[in-house]
């Protein structure tokens, strides 16, 4: 696939009609790079989002993570905007690409209308598909009532499962390098479309089939020894299928086992960037009981002071009463405690106790007349001075209830402060923590990572023996082919069938062996060839520590040291989209048969994450190694250097520079190689300053 | 057909299974399932006859 021309009418930010003619090889030969240029917002993602869109009719790219497809608007919302105040006419956006394959060329046509409701909701929907496909001059037309077979003549085309490896976000092209199962089966599923590996297995799984068939028919009419190599050969073939069909079992067990240790290993790993966390958020927890034990203490304690609460209700009035009967027994209003009896003997005998006289009509006498007076109700004075005895005792004791309480009261104050820290405490700690702490606790982890580990290992040793049982199987069979042979030429047996089931065994057994062979050498060679560009590609430093791309059994990519050893772990974002690239120009050359296979690499920002060492090596190597190459790039990536450093290679084809509108919309302009080079320098001095 | 797949099958002694091999390859790009093998069915009756012919 040669892409010829992308044309955009009211496309995202491109209102009316815009144009892209892709620099080939056939017409400018040796010129194959087309570079579009724009600062961030002015429609490079809306070009690869149009190239996408109109061959496969998918709005979403992989960048869209999340957007919901009711937000995602592919017509120009000035034009709808513009029709909406003028009578809300629904406005038309179309995307042609056009593009050849092979001695075919091809124009596909997508058309979508929209509409701005008086909600302001834009309503848009694809209205029109057309594929038209010329071929010797002779032109077919399908339309959007063949969809299907429109997509299915894209697809011959570009496989979806490789369309990826070609039209991609240089920035999210790394992903090829992860190490997990589904990344694998990515790039298995790449080679293997690529490469064909599906169609020649097809192939052999037919001829098997049918080979198997026709074996049966004549086996049901064998008799003696003939009819016993025949049942022993359909059991052998039966035990070998089932003896695969384990395998087969095994890999995707050991798949599931492998992703589940992958996953228990990156818990164990979250745990150990945690722990310190993890141990202070224990900590906190054992606060947090001993706060809770120290509160339920508390309210036992607060529940028995409050038992005298009404004591200390009353507290205010006791304290009045007894304040108003002390002040009275201070001021002498009430008698002091002396008994009436008393106070007659002193009487009678003109004499006090302490030995004083105490004469008629003297100061003495008189005193104690009035004491005297007042003993007379000593009924009131005993109760007034019991009463005063008792609030005296009441009134401590409500003191110290009051003060009891006041303590509790206190205490709980404090330890619900301190839950209040302990809470918020916890509540940072597991913020820090987030979803890294979920997944249970460490030992455990540890002993399923054990027993996954051991599953492995169980799984590898029944394989093992899987694959001699088969091995041995193989060999039987061939004996016994070669036994119903001898018996089939001694009994002159040579029919159609078995002339049939001859041809099929044969035809089976050579792709079969072609397959082994195939898939063995295409690995090696795509090994050798993605080590080779990757050298070309990497910087110096790069070059010392990488030794080799090994791809094994499983298409896993992996990336060796100079010491044999797996390093792709330890590599850097950049030096991973390098290998990725690596391996799709290996591809390409390997589906291309040594030549450069006829699709275009249409990249993304295609330099966000290189150094200029490797933006260098990309610019001289690329042209090299694919048959088109489309750069959507940014200022901050394609610099006059990387302008300079295209148009020296002497692979610049056309430029193409977005414009913003005052209206918010973009133009596309194509520049010359004087003009773009301009640019670039005024968007590098911009960018400095 | 890739390269590869065809330089080997083109070195295969047997013409007759070179051939069905082959056509077999190339038909399973296009079908697929009981298409596919009702195709080598009939590919294998047609190269028996014609072998029967040519002898």
């Amino acid at each position: 696939m040669i892409l010829h021309r992308l044309e955009m009418v009211n496309f995202r930010q491109f209102r009316g009609k815009q144009v892209i003619e892709f620099a080939r090889n056939d017409t400018t030969p040796g010129k194959t790079v087309t570079v579009v240029f724009g600062e961030n917002g002015r429609g490079k993602t809306s070009i690869f989002r149009a190239l996408i869109y109109a061959l496969f009719g998918e709005r979403h790219i992989a960048q869209d993570d999340g957007i919901p497809d009711g937000e995602l608007q592919l017509v120009n919302v000035q034009a709808l905007r513009e029709n909406a105040s003028h009578g809300g006419a629904p406005v038309e956006a179309q995307v042609t690409v056009s593009f050849a394959h092979g001695d075919e060329e091809y124009k596909l046509t997508r058309s979508l209308c929209a509409l701005l409701d008086e909600n302001g909701v834009v309503r848009e929907e694809e209205v029109d598909v057309q594929l038209a496909c010329t071929r010797g001059g002779n032109t077919e037309t399908l339309k959007t009532i063949d969809k299907d077979e429109i997509e299915k003549r894209v697809s011959a085309v570009l496989a979806p499962g490789v369309r990826d490896y070609f039209l991609f976000d240089g920035e999210r092209i790394a992903r090829l390098t992860r190490a997990s199962r589904s990344q694998r089966r990515e790039v298995r599923k790449g080679i293997r479309n690529l490469l064909d590996i599906d169609a020649l297995e097809e192939a052999i799984g037919a001829l098997k089939k049918v080979a198997r068939s026709i074996a049966k028919d004549i086996a049901g009419k064998a008799t003696g020894e003939l009819a016993r190599v025949h049942k022993k050969i359909m059991d052998t073939e039966q035990d070998i299928d089932d003896a695969r069909r384990r395998m087969s079992e095994l890999a995707d067990e050991r798949e599931k086992a492998d992703a589940e240790k992958e996953d228990v290993e990156r818990k164990l790993r979250q745990f150990e960037e945690i722990k310190d966390l993890l141990e202070r958020r224990s900590e906190l927890e054992t606060t947090k009981k001993d706060l809770k034990e120290r509160t339920e203490g508390l309210a036992v304690q607060t529940r028995g002071a409050c038992k005298k609460g009404a004591l200390i209700l009353a507290d205010p009035v006791i304290e009045d009463v007894f304040s108003y009967i002390d002040g009275r027994r201070k001021r002498g209003e009430l008698p002091p405690d002396i008994r009436a009896d008393l106070i007659e003997k002193i009487l009678a005998e003109g004499k006090c106790f302490c030995g004083a006289c105490v004469a008629p009509d003297s100061e003495a006498y008189y005193r104690i007349l009035e004491w005297k007076a007042k003993a007379e109700a000593p009924d009131t004075s005993d109760d007034a001075l019991e009463l005063w005895r008792h609030l005296g005792t009441a009134r401590t004791s409500a003191r110290t209830a009051k003060a009891d309480v006041q303590t509790h009261l206190t205490a709980c104050a404090t330890v619900r402060h301190d839950q209040m820290v302990n809470d918020d405490a916890r509540a940072s700690v597991d913020e820090q923590i987030g979803s890294r702490g979920a997944g249970g606790d460490v030992k455990k982890l540890e002993e399923h990572r054990e027993r996954i580990a051991r599953s492995i290992v169980d799984f590898a040793a029944e394989r093992q023996l899987l694959v001699q049982k088969t091995r041995d199987l193989t060999t039987e069979l061939q004996t016994l082919h070669a036994e119903r042979k001898q018996l089939e030429s001694k009994q002159n047996i040579q029919n159609d069938l078995r002339q049939r089931r001859n041809l099929a065994e044969a035809a089976h057994g050579l792709l079969g062996d072609l397959h082994d062979s195939f898939t063995r050498e295409t690995r090696k060679h795509l090994s050798e060839s993605a080590t080779g560009i990757l050298k070309r590609l990497l910087d110096e430093q790069g070059q010392r520590s990488l030794a080799s791309v090994a791809i094994d059994e499983d298409y896993a990519l992996q990336i060796l040291d100079l010491h044999g050893k797996p390093f792709l772990a330890n590599i850097s974002a950049g030096q991973r989209q390098l290998v990725s690239i690596a391996l799709i120009t290996a591809l390409a050359q390997a589906a291309g048969d040594g030549n450069l296979l006829d699709v275009p690499l249409f990249m993304d920002t295609p330099f966000g994450r290189l150094s200029y060492e490797h933006r260098k090596s990309l610019i001289r190597e690329i042209p090299r190694l694919c048959a088109q190459w489309v750069l959507l790039a940014t200022d901050t990536e394609l610099r006059k250097e990387e302008g300079q450093l295209l148009l020296s290679g002497g692979a610049w084809g056309r430029f193409y520079s977005l414009r913003g509108q005052p209206d918010g919309c973009s133009k596309i302009k194509e520049l010359t190689p004087r003009q773009s080079l301009t640019i670039l320098s005024q968007a590098e001095l911009e960018h400095q300053s | 057909m890739n390269r590869f797949i065809e330089q080997r099958l083109d070195a295969a002694p047997d013409d007759d299974v070179k051939g069905v091999a082959k056509q077999v390859v190339e038909m399973a790009a296009v079908l697929r399932g009981q298409a596919l093998e009702d195709y080598v069915s009939n590919l294998l009756r047609a190269t028996i006859r014609k072998r029967g012919s040519n002898t």
